[in-house]
């Protein structure tokens, strides 16, 4: 018999903006539709912008996010790069 | 009252050069028609007001310049204007820097939290830290906006690359930046930033 775990979804989540201010944090309780809509609609907003979403964990290699995650625990959105 | 007849109508505007009169030298010459056809009169920049040359003959009074008197109050209340004004700039730059340090500290902190223990420790000590790309090449982050990223191969640079975020934001959110597209997209990496070739001995 195989007992299946369900890990429940974090409390918490963490979109770190990077900006002139160093970063703007918005934080979502991935349970609560309310703060995950908006949530995705400024993940959706900044991406349209050219902003480039990635998926952190610590010192680990970040992933980069096409689409938003409500339940991603931490997220990092970073204004595209241009060549300099 | 002489009559003085102008040209292209309005004073200003008839205020141009002769041909014997060079393209820089324009109020040194003063134009006007009068009835026996353009006269021109030729005078150095430094004689233009005292110059005034009518057709009827006036006589020329030159201008004496006499600096308006001011009261010590008119004084004192300019001097307070200066000082109140000065103080506010300098509070103005006070806080400008003081929001600059806030917003580098800040980032500092996030782009510590994304750096290994090497990393972290190569930052504190000499403000640059290493970085494996996500197609195995390996890279030095040095402090700074532009130029920042050196390319190593067998522990030697053998290239420069040029690349920064859109807008503008502290330098540490600009490495960060950095090294998450080094690792994450190195491709995208190498078709956006400007490559300079290192050469050997460290030119390019």
């Amino acid at each position: 018999m195989s007992a299946l775990l369900e890990m429940p979804a974090p409390q918490r989540c963490e979109m770190s903006v990077l900006n002139a201010t160093g970063d703007t944090k918005l934080i979502w309780d991935p349970n609560v539709p309310d703060e995950v809509e908006n949530a995705r609609e400024t993940f959706n907003r900044l991406r349209k912008k050219g902003h480039i979403a990635y998926r952190v964990q610590g010192t680990d290699k970040g992933e980069v996010m096409t689409e938003f995650d409500p339940t991603a625990r931490k997220m990092i959105l970073a204004p595209a790069l241009v060549g300099g | 009252m002489p009559a003085i007849c102008y040209t292209n109508g309005g004073v200003w505007p008839t205020w141009c050069a002769t041909t014997n009169a060079s393209a820089i030298e324009p109020w040194g010459t003063w134009v006007y028609a009068s009835s026996s056809g353009a006269t021109t009169v030729s005078v150095t920049a430094t004689t233009v007001w005292p110059t005034w040359v009518s057709s009827a003959g006036m006589p020329i009074v030159p201008a004496q310049y006499v600096p308006p008197t001011r009261t010590a109050e008119e004084i004192a209340a300019d001097n307070e204007r200066l000082r109140i004004s000065n103080e506010s700039y300098k509070r103005q730059t006070e806080e400008a820097e003081r929001k600059r340090q806030e917003a580098e500290q800040r980032a500092e902190e996030l782009l510590l939290q994304h750096l290994d223990k090497g990393q972290r420790r190569s930052y504190r000590q000499h403000k640059k830290f290493k970085v494996i790309g996500g197609d195995g090449a390996s890279f030095e982050l040095t402090y700074g906006w532009a130029g920042n990223i050196r390319e190593f191969k067998d522990d030697k640079p053998i290239a420069r690359f040029c690349i920064h975020p859109r807008e503008q934001v502290p330098i540490p959110d600009n490495l960060l930046a950095q090294k998450l597209m080094l690792e994450t997209d190195p491709a995208r990496f190498r078709q956006v930033a400007n490559r300079t070739p290192i050469m050997a001995g460290g030119l390019t």
